[in-house]
């Protein structure tokens, strides 16, 4: 508990919650950023939540009348009752405070990763697998992280305080757009998973996937954060196809009984599933956001659209097996790729989900000087994010633009973040070679010295 | 090479040209980019407008209109109404009278108040007016569509207001066109509006049901269909031999370019004089049927910055601005005297024409299909047949804006190939971090205060000058004045505070980047806003920020530098511009007295300031905002 005790941590976590109680009095801002598309997606708009409870409370009727409301019964239920407790007007408190405790546990979390990085960094040195590192000539005594040279509280508190003062975050805090509550759950797993505890882990990803179809994948690299953690405990894993066997049955069922609880909840009424995850898989709201389906969809033929849907959701889930089979010794870099890409090729993207997977950069701190395209992705993200509500105006606003407008700006800002993601991942692979061939620089057949791309 | 850095080694080389090219690159990109500039309305660059939406067909109609008795009629019936009785009887009443007992058309009036935005109590200062609107339906039509004919019942003059007699007859005239005519496809609707500026904003967001904090209007008891273009006529003499035509809107906003092509197109085939509001040409001989006239580059030059400067305050330039926010093409005609040849037959030619013009641009207007969605809506306009497209000046403003980006991108690398020494020595990082906080951070949330202070003070400004028994331009002024003053003493106050221990070219290095990052988004941002504004801004502010930003020895040079920040303060940059433009373009010379000059700068500063709050300008704002912190960033740097 140590970690916690740190003027830094209270300091951050104050000031954060204090600048989120000072913009809650700014009512034109907050209604403002309700509405903006961007954040208020189909499937984090506070206001269908409303929609929701009041059709099926006020109503007696199902929540998914009228095809406005997405989230699964659960989560209906759940918001229900915080409606009662709360009323209507304080929720913003509620929303304030999951914030905060995202915060926190951001920085657990981190403090873990960074804790588990350098443990792991240590042990295979001590087994000899970096020979040839301090073998090589040109020696750097420190390329190697241990909690001396990178310390774990200084970065994870640098995480907490991305998390907290992103303006991205900000502003899904002020719009109290649900995506706060996704995160948590997120969270939530994440820790579980560092912690060791994987039933209950399972539990909240299991919940995840329910609210958001993507996250089935993330099953992928968990089982392989386990299979590490396994190998570095020197236990001895007899069959590789009998753990993965093992954890996804447990996780499918666990699924579907999130799943089953949900269809109890509705009465065992099936409506709800084509208004939660065939509509996520589908892709029927056409309506802008910041991600890559609705303006391919808009302007491609009808008889076309099937096929590119399939496509493009492939495309989210396809990733997952190579990229872990190629960071196997990296799990944890592969987790934070993985959430990344999820959110960048899902259908509905909030601009808060690229807030939180970018707040967990600083766990990584140590790939930057090897990454090759850091000014190019600062910029696109900063101008996807300062342009992006002043194209749209220029096209529904002040009617000088059109559609190409802001579809320039999403694809900026998705192409920006893809090349974030692509650079960590090559960073890490570049780190991986010197640490297992040393930082002699190889030679081509031709005797010139090799570049190092990514192929 | 080592695999230790991230770059391989053509990166490598490419940081060695951009520290080796740099300089060179900067001044001549800033440089190609002002006579690129100045080069856009020469004959080789610039292209002539022409009519991109086929279903306007301008001027193909039969005019409707065969006498001028009717519109003398009305005329003097208007100028009686205002001669007697002290032009009390000519107001919103009488025209709505006219509308609905004459032509018996549906017709109405609406009440509004203005209140003032800064005064606390409740009914100091409110002024009220009353607009009449009526409706000419079309009769085969279903009414979805309109187009709305607007007219101010009195216009601003020089010393008193000047009634807008004819333009308001003329609403008459088309009043029983749209009644008695068959072949109107969209609704027309006639807007006659007191008090300039104010009864045209209360009407529209009556019109719209949209919420203004200072007009309040009565809500409208009849509405037309969705509305395609607007007119705005203002005649202050019924003696016109030419017409003269309003584009900018709020904000640098601009109305499609067809609108404006059709208005010419017409002119042209009815031989009557036609230019850009105080258009400059070297030939003012009209008789240019078929062809444009040649293209004259130092006068097309001279109209282009003076468009530029209107754009770029961001105030409308007459009332048909307040339909382009709400997406509705428009513009305004007006009226002017060029010659006093004052035949009788030739000004009843005149007046025939006027109307005629009026009236075949509407029905050019009533043919649309669509939306107005063709053309242009970012363009400048060298003269009134040549125009200039946003591809076309795009490239001079990023040439002018070049020196920034090469100065990020040489600073960026600079940074990240120290990057190794601290890296090697990782305890360091804690160290930046304090230094970054100390050097950069400390100052940005002091520069962004003073912004946010200004941003906010307006009222408090007013209230402070209340108490000194100051009139609200000179309160407004002084205090303006004073936080500017306030901004100059920083560095002196925060001197040791600002200065970093440890690796302090680092953090320097860091704060000017993040800087010239500020200033990239900023103009960046409002080039695709208002860009005239965003071009006076980057024109003076990027060499500025690199002379800033430099660390010089030689005492003279940094006294240079201090003086050159002095002038970058944005509100004397901007009252130079304003002098300027009133020497060459009002011809008031203020050179010779500053007092005079310093009297009419914090009236037109109040007004301003008073005018954005009304109308939801926002380049006051913006400046406080984000261009007041820059430099206000820029001058403690440039202290360090």
């Amino acid at each position: 508990m140590s970690k916690y005790r740190s003027s830094g941590f209270f300091g951050a976590l104050f000031l954060g919650a204090f600048t989120r109680l000072f913009l809650t009095t700014n009512q034109p801002l907050r209604q403002w950023l309700q509405n903006r598309l961007e954040i208020s997606t189909p499937l984090t708009s506070w206001n269908r939540v409303l929609e929701g409870v009041y059709l099926k409370w006020s109503l007696n009727s199902s929540s998914y009348d009228g095809d406005l409301v997405h989230e699964i019964p659960m989560m209906i239920n759940i918001y229900h009752y915080l409606i009662q407790l709360f009323t209507n007007r304080h929720i913003i408190y509620f929303f304030i405070l999951i914030d905060c405790l995202n915060s926190i546990l951001v920085y657990t979390i981190s403090y873990k990763i960074i804790q588990f990085n350098c443990i792991m960094e240590n042990f295979n040195k001590t087994n000899g697998k970096y020979a040839r590192l301090f073998e090589s000539k040109e020696k750097k005594y420190d390329f190697l992280i241990t909690e001396k040279n990178f310390k774990p509280i200084f970065w994870s508190l640098f995480a907490m305080v991305c998390y907290l003062f992103n303006p991205l975050n900000l502003a899904c805090c002020m719009s109290q757009t649900t995506v706060l509550i996704q995160h948590f759950v997120l969270l939530i797993w994440l820790n579980f998973l560092l912690n060791g505890k994987i039933f209950m882990s399972y539990i909240f990803l299991a919940i995840h996937a329910n609210i958001a179809v993507y996250s089935l994948v993330l099953i992928v690299p968990s089982i392989s954060f386990i299979r590490q953690k396994k190998i570095f405990k020197r236990k001895q894993i007899k069959s590789e196809f009998n753990l993965i066997s093992k954890h996804a049955t447990v996780f499918v069922l666990l699924f579907a009984c999130v799943f089953m609880f949900n269809l109890y909840l509705e009465n065992f009424n099936t409506r709800f599933i084509d208004c939660t995850y065939l509509f996520i898989l589908k892709v029927r709201d056409l309506v802008p956001n910041m991600g890559l389906f609705w303006y391919f969809l808009t302007e491609m033929f009808d008889h076309f659209i099937t096929f590119f849907i399939y496509v493009f959701q492939l495309n989210a889930f396809l990733y997952s097996i190579p990229l872990t089979l190629r960071l196997k010794n990296e799990p944890l870099v592969n987790l934070l790729i993985q959430i990344g890409l999820l959110y960048v090729f899902k259908s509905y993207p909030n601009i808060g989900e690229t807030g939180l997977f970018t707040s967990f950069l600083p766990c990584v701190a140590y790939l930057f000087p090897l990454m090759r395209n850091v000014l190019v992705f600062t910029c696109m993200l900063i101008a996807g994010m300062v342009l992006a509500p002043i194209m749209f105006y220029l096209w529904l606003g002040s009617g000088g633009g059109n559609a190409n407008f802001y579809f320039a700006i999403t694809l900026v800002y998705s192409v920006g973040q893809i090349f974030l993601l692509v650079d960590v991942f090559y960073a890490c692979l570049k780190r991986e070679f010197i640490k297992l061939n040393g930082s002699n620089v190889p030679l081509n057949t031709d005797g010139k010295p090799a570049n190092f791309t990514l192929e | 090479m080592s695999l230790y850095k991230s770059d391989s080694d053509n990166k490598t080389k490419l940081f060695e040209n951009v520290i080796k090219f740099g300089p060179v690159l900067s001044i001549l990109g800033y440089l190609s980019g002002i006579v690129y500039f100045s080069l856009l309305p020469h004959e080789s660059l610039i292209h002539g407008t022409y009519i991109s939406e086929n279903a306007l067909l301008p001027g193909l109609v039969t005019s409707d209109i065969y006498s001028t008795d009717s519109i003398f009629n009305y005329y003097h019936f208007l100028k009686d109404a205002y001669e007697n009785n002290g032009g009390k009887g000519y107001n919103a009443e009488l025209i709505h009278d006219i509308f609905a007992n004459k032509l018996k058309i549906e017709s109405y009036t609406q009440n509004f108040n203005l209140s003032n935005p800064f005064s606390n109590s409740e009914t100091d200062g409110i002024k009220s007016g009353t607009n009449a609107y009526a409706f000419g339906r079309a009769q085969r039509a279903d009414g979805t569509e309109s187009i709305v004919i607007s007219a101010p019942i009195y216009l601003s003059g020089k010393k008193k207001k000047i009634p807008n007699l004819f333009g308001i007859s003329q609403l008459f005239i088309l009043a029983d066109l749209a009644k008695t005519r068959p072949y109107w496809a969209k609704d027309l609707i006639f807007v006659a509006t007191d008090m300039e500026h104010v009864g045209i904003q209360a009407w529209i967001n009556s019109y719209f049901e949209a919420h203004s904090d200072s007009i309040k209007g009565e809500n409208l008891r009849a509405r037309g269909g969705s509305i395609q273009a607007a007119l705005n006529l203002e005649f202050s003499d019924i003696n016109t031999n030419k017409l003269e035509i309003k584009l900018e809107g709020p904000n640098g906003k601009l109305p499609n370019l067809d609108l404006f092509n059709t208005i010419i197109r017409i002119c042209k085939s009815m031989q009557f004089e036609c230019s850009l509001e105080s258009e400059k040409s070297a030939n003012s001989d009209f008789s240019y049927y078929h062809n444009r006239p040649p293209v004259d580059h130092v006068s097309g030059l001279i109209n282009t910055v003076n468009m530029m400067l209107k754009q770029a305050t961001g105030v409308p330039s007459s009332l048909n601005g307040y339909f382009l926010n709400y997406r509705i093409e428009a513009l305004t005609i007006s009226g002017t005297r060029t010659s006093f040849s004052s035949k009788r037959s030739q000004q009843k030619q005149n007046v025939l024409k006027t109307t005629r013009i009026v009236e075949s641009t509407l029905r050019s207007v009533n043919n649309l299909l669509e939306r107005f969605h063709q053309s242009f809506f970012f363009y400048l306009l060298p003269s009134s047949h040549y125009y200039i497209s946003i591809g076309m000046y795009m490239p001079a403003f990023g040439l002018i804006f070049l020196p920034v980006l090469i100065k990020i991108l040489s600073l960026w690398f600079e940074i990240f190939s120290n990057k190794k020494s601290t890296y090697s020595d990782r305890n360091d990082s804690g160290l930046l971090i304090l230094d970054l906080l100390k050097c950069v951070i400390i100052k940005f949330m002091i520069s962004f205060l003073f912004g946010i202070v200004l941003y906010l003070g307006t009222p408090f400004f007013l209230m402070f000058g209340k108490k000194f028994q100051l009139s609200p331009k000179d309160a407004l002024m002084n205090c303006y004045l004073a936080m500017m003053a306030n901004i100059l003493m920083t560095p002196f106050i925060f001197r040791s505070k600002f200065s970093s221990s440890g690796n302090k070219t680092e953090a320097e290095n860091i704060n000017k980047l993040i800087i010239l990052l500020f200033l990239t988004i900023f103009v960046g941002t409002i080039s695709i806003l208002n860009f005239s504004l965003s071009f006076f801004v980057a024109i003076f502010y990027s060499p500025i920020a690199l002379l800033a930003i430099q660390n010089v020895q030689n005492r003279l040079a940094k006294f240079f530098k201090l003086a050159m920040m002095v002038v970058a303060c944005p509100i004397v940059y901007f009252s130079f511009i304003y002098l300027l433009n009133q020497y060459f373009f009002e011809n008031k010379n203020f050179f010779t007295n500053p007092g005079q000059f310093y009297v009419s700068l914090s009236e037109k500063f109040y007004n301003f300031v008073l005018f954005s709050q009304i109308s939801q300008i926002w380049t006051y704002e913006m400046i406080n905002l984000f261009l007041v912190p820059i430099w206000s960033a820029l001058w403690i740097t440039a202290f360090n």
